[in-house]
């Protein structure tokens, strides 16, 4: 039988990370290393090159993607719904306006806003953002971004 | 995509890669069909369209690209989607 773990623990996990408005400290026990700090607000970012679970990507910056700012944009305050069936989509609509010419966007990262920032989730677009042009708008509807955990 | 006429504020799907006139003409432009105004093309009310006034069209086919400088009808909002799943490790 695979290893599984309980949906609800799951839930709860996604939930507590992703819906927090303020700071979170986890604090492991005897030999579980320092203590874990989450910063909301999370942060949007968007790549022109995917990275991968253990490296960040490239992200976009004002220079290829006019009207983009480095570190991306909030996702607002409870960034992500409660999580139900292991998935949670997020609660805020995130947009930036182009004044120029944007270099195709394959996929994004979603980051906290600490000193030094931590990465959580990355992936692919469901298809690539290509043809922004200035004057046009890139935007992420509510609902538009899921967190799949469900088979965790 | 989607895109939408910024005088007519129509919003109309279009598929990946296609030039966005392509998905408006005299009738698929709602701006121009209703005839509300001019149409925002070629200066034209609805009733000199489809096409029956001198000069281009500035809609498919006889003008497949977008004039320099126009900004009438072009993608302006481009919808972004993802799907980000946890592996397992």
């Amino acid at each position: 039988m695979a290893n599984m773990s309980d949906q609800t623990w799951v839930n709860w996990l996604l939930t507590a990370f992703f819906t927090s408005s303020t700071t979170v400290t986890f604090t492991p026990g005897t030999s579980g290393g320092s203590a874990r700090i989450i910063t909301p607000p999370f942060h949007l970012r968007l790549d022109t090159a995917q990275g991968s679970n253990t490296s960040a990507a490239t992200e976009a910056t004002s220079g290829n993607c006019p009207g983009y700012t480095a570190l991306g944009s909030s996702l607002g305050s409870s960034a992500f719904a409660a999580a139900s069936g292991g998935q949670a989509t997020n609660n805020n609509a995130v947009s930036w306006s182009a004044t120029g010419t944007w270099t195709a966007i394959p996929s994004i990262e979603i980051w906290d806003t600490a000193a030094t920032p931590i990465r959580y989730l990355q992936g692919a677009l469901t298809s690539s953002i290509t043809g922004v042009s200035n004057g046009d708008t890139v935007q992420f509807a509510v609902g538009s971004i899921t967190i799949n955990s469900s088979a965790w | 995509m989607l895109i939408k006429c910024k005088t007519g504020g129509e919003m109309i799907e279009v598929a990946e890669g296609q030039d966005a006139h392509t998905a408006l003409d005299a009738t698929g432009c709602s701006h121009c069909k209703d005839g509300h105004g001019l149409d925002v093309h070629c200066g034209q009310t609805a009733s000199a369209c489809p096409r029956t006034h001198d000069g281009a069209c500035w809609n498919p086919p006889d003008i497949p690209d977008r004039p320099e400088g126009c900004t009438v009808c072009r993608p302006i909002l481009f919808m972004g989607n993802a799907t980000l799943v946890t592996e397992a490790v």
